[in-house]
């Protein structure tokens, strides 16, 4: 009978009864056989739910990622479209600059007043300021265009430090500012243009940036890449700065007064860093503000273990056939007498002698790539306990190349003779034969 | 009709047989196996014509090197339809399907945790097994003894063990003998056992279950029951028989399995209505059930509407949801096919069956995911291969 019509007291006691214990029941979990099920479907439920909440949210973020692919692509199109147009540009954009160029020559010529020649000067300057302007951006351009492609390739890092360095000696020197480069012998795989573009502006800033002090370039081996440091003793890089000094249009504060183009555009290291992009060599940087900032760039090592010898730099070469003319030769000897025997000796078959007479004093004379000595004359004995090998071993390793090297000693011992052959240094007893000694020295610089 | 065979665009192939000669369908399952290089089959057989034994022995002897699990049925679901009394062997190819089987034996003394440790193990022998190339998506199947009083809780373990992979099954049946009901798997077969096999595959799929009754406003409250043998003595505080017999206005010595098809009792747990079906009435009145009951739950008395519409729909969802459906496994409770029958729908489902490639078995219960469930039809569909990009 329904459950309504039920007036059987004791029949509703008992239903009662088992309603009871069941409400109960389900409020403790110790589960038999339908408290399994109940709670199966109530995790289904649970999962159910959860399950419609993460596809709730897998579509709003699959509708709002629609979206913002959708828009960075219509960003990324009209940047495209404008920089394929600049860098397609450049020559119609450069074009009327070119003849404002010469029209303004034109004008120079037939100025005749002091005021009209000056004039025409800042008109001059005002353009070449501008032509500046428009070819760095045309650069950036160009490279976000993707249209610079790296000739990647062996560069000899000597031959670039030193055109860099007559590029910028004058600069540094008008501002009173050393600018010294590490002698270096190796060859590392870039492009060779756009290595010296990414160094020019980092060490044109550099420069900028200093008021006292200099800039030095060096080197340091890490495994088979070659780092690049350009250290300067500027007004260094505020913390807050970092990200932003790779900004087009950033600028710090000059040292210098005039706005003109040597307060820079504040294009440097956005070029920089889409070149080093293009070439895959990290750029990066340690400041220390008021004290000076280091950038480094990394570099991979080339494939040829060392430089040919650098040409067309301010390295002299040595013409073939004239025996010693020319011949760098790096002296280190204790006994003045003998140093100056020694030098007027070398001297007198055209060879170019720097005398130093201990370790240090050899070390100080290599202060850069300037001068790259051919050989190495040294006395074993030195003062202070000071060895000749270890002269060598140290002129060695700051150029970074096994220059030919000779000892010349009275020492006639065994552990001496077996030093110098096992670091390839040639021996030779005192008193000298100067025969002997040229005979030497042509073979060891043949 | 002896033996066919159908193959499926997702490279399964099914092949049935209604002659009892269980050598020579072992013999043509041996020989489509290696047609299709399939490295394991489902199979489900009925008791009436062919006996476990003598299934797994021939398999033994034919395709020794194919591996294998089943159960026996109350009813099949063939390339052709709804059928009765036929074998049925699903081959899995190797290419498209990494497959891994175990079966526990003695439910009843088993415990839980034991079943959740066999299907964590399952899972790293698969993960062993399944090559990673590609990447593939991974789905469970359970057989359970439909006469062990234990699906609950088994389903319950085996979930436990899976985490998120879906879980879809059937309980074995025995064609409404309600005697015995075997499981078979890999060259063994038992009663009181479960199956769960574990199966990566790069072919689309997507699990389901279908029901479709509504209930009345007739309410039986569990009154006196014995929950470990799902047997309700009372309800409303009468004997179960004649208040449930009263309820759907029938004569207690009447009732059947079809009474109880087409008058099923149904629990709202979770807003949601489930069907608790009825197996059969014992002399005393009172009633076994095919799930498990308690004291205090309170039952209504419901009525199945429109199988095939809700079917249909469901099958339609189904096809959405893939973008096509190329077959299904389908596990449908005995007592659906007996409400068919007796609403004479039965040819309609058959059909919708045949033109959606269902095939599968009769259930004396289906296991969906976490669930234990009864009068419903669960499956996986398979999609159509993914065109090679």
């Amino acid at each position: 009978m329904p459950l309504r019509d039920i007036d059987d007291l004791e029949k509703l006691k008992k239903i009662n009864a088992a309603l009871v214990s069941r409400v109960e029941r389900s409020m403790d979990q110790q589960g038999n056989a339908f408290s399994l099920f109940q709670t199966a479907i109530s995790l289904e439920n649970r999962v159910r739910t959860r399950t419609e909440e993460l596809h709730a949210t897998l579509r709003r973020l699959e509708r709002s990622n629609i979206d913002l692919v959708a828009a960075k692509e219509t960003a990324e199109l009209a940047n495209l479209s404008k920089t394929r147009f600049l860098a397609a540009a450049s020559h119609d954009v450069l074009q009327p600059l070119n003849a404002a160029h010469l029209s303004v020559s034109a004008l120079a010529e037939v100025q005749t007043s002091e005021e009209g020649k000056k004039l025409v000067r800042q008109v001059e300057r005002s353009l070449e300021t501008m032509e500046d302007l428009l070819r760095t951006l045309l650069d950036i351009s160009k490279l976000d265009a993707g249209v610079v492609q790296p000739e990647i390739g062996d560069v000899s890092l000597e031959t670039l430090f030193s055109s860099l360095r007559s590029d910028f000696l004058p600069e540094a020197e008008k501002k009173g500012l050393s600018l010294k480069f590490r002698p270096v012998n190796v060859i590392v795989r870039s492009d060779r243009t756009l290595l010296r573009r990414i160094l020019q502006n980092i060490l044109s800033n550099a420069l900028r940036y200093t008021r006292s002090g200099g800039v030095l370039v060096g080197t340091r081996h890490r495994g088979d890449t070659i780092r690049i440091d350009v250290a300067d003793t500027g007004c260094g890089i505020p913390d807050d700065q970092r990200e932003a000094v790779f900004e087009e249009f950033h600028r710090g504060i000059s040292t210098l007064a005039d706005g003109g183009l040597a307060g820079g555009l504040g294009l440097g290291l956005a070029i920089v860093r889409r070149m080093a992009a293009a070439l895959g060599h990290p750029v990066t940087f340690s400041s220390k503000v008021g004290r000076g900032t280091i950038f480094h760039i990394d570099v991979p090592v080339g494939m040829s273990a060392a430089a040919e010898p650098a040409t067309g730099s301010a390295d002299m070469e040595r013409p073939r056939g004239y025996g010693l003319f020319g011949t760098k030769v790096l002296l280190v000897e204790n006994d003045t007498d003998v140093l100056s025997a020694m030098t007027s000796l070398l001297e007198r078959w055209q060879c170019l002698v720097r005398a130093a007479t201990s370790t240090d004093d050899a070390l100080d004379l290599l202060g850069d790539t300037a001068w790259v000595p051919d050989i190495v004359i040294a006395d074993q004995h030195l003062d202070g306990g000071d060895l000749g090998t270890a002269t060598i071993a140290e002129v060695r390793d700051y150029l970074g190349r096994p220059v030919p090297a000779l000892i010349v000693t009275a020492d006639g011992s065994e552990p001496v003779a077996k030093a110098a052959r096992a670091a390839g240094i040639e021996l030779m007893r005192k008193p000298l034969k100067p025969a002997q000694l040229r005979a030497l020295l042509a073979h060891l610089l043949a | 009709m002896a033996s066919s065979s159908t193959r499926y665009a997702c490279g399964l192939s099914a092949l049935t047989t209604d002659e009892p000669d269980t050598n020579a369908f072992a013999r043509a399952i041996a020989a489509e196996a290696a047609a299709v290089d399939a490295g394991f089959a489902l199979l489900f057989f009925s008791q009436s014509l062919v006996d476990a034994s003598a299934l797994t022995h021939s398999l033994k002897l034919h395709a020794p090197s194919l591996a294998y699990a089943g159960c026996s049925t109350a009813g099949e679901i063939t390339p052709q339809g709804l059928e009765e009394g036929h074998v049925l062997a699903l081959l899995l190819p190797s290419a498209s399907f990494s497959t891994v089987s175990t079966m526990v034996e003695n439910l009843s003394s088993s415990g839980m945790d034991r079943i959740t440790g066999e299907v964590a193990a399952l899972r790293r022998l698969l993960r062993g097994r399944a090559d990673h190339k590609r990447a593939k998506s991974v789905f469970a199947l359970c057989f359970i003894d439909g006469l062990s009083y234990a699906e609950e809780a088994v389903t319950s373990a085996i979930h436990w063990g899976l985490d998120d992979i879906p879980l879809i099954g059937g309980s074995a049946g025995d064609d409404l003998k309600f005697e015995t009901t075997r499981l078979i798997c890999n060259g063994k077969f038992a009663s009181d056992s479960a199956i769960v096999v574990l199966i990566a595959t790069e072919i689309p799929f997507h699990v389901f279950k279908t029901d479709n009754f509504i209930p009345t406003d007739e309410k039986l409250v569990v009154t006196e029951s014995d929950p470990d043998h799902r047997i309700v003595r009372e309800f409303n505080a009468t004997n179960a028989a004649e208040e449930y017999a009263a309820s759907v206005g029938i004569v207690p010595q009447t009732l059947t399995p079809l009474s109880f098809a087409s008058h099923p009792v149904v629990v709202k747990v979770g807003g949601e209505y489930y069907c608790r079906s009825i197996q059969r009435m014992h002399a005393d009145g009172s009633l076994s059930f095919f799930c498990a009951i308690d004291d205090g739950v309170v039952l209504s008395i419901a009525q199945p509407k429109n199988m095939v519409e809700a079917t249909r729909a469901a099958l339609q969802d189904v096809e959405d949801k893939l973008g096509g459906i190329d077959m299904i496994l389908g596990f449908d409770c005995v007592l659906r096919r007996l409400d068919a029958r007796n609403r004479q729908v039965f040819r309609d489902i058959s059909e919708l069956y045949r033109t959606n490639n269902v095939i599968g078995f009769g259930t004396y219960g289906e296991q969906y995911r976490s669930m234990h469930l009864n009068q419903t039809f669960t499956g996986i569909a398979f999609g159509e291969r993914q065109a090679a990009e």
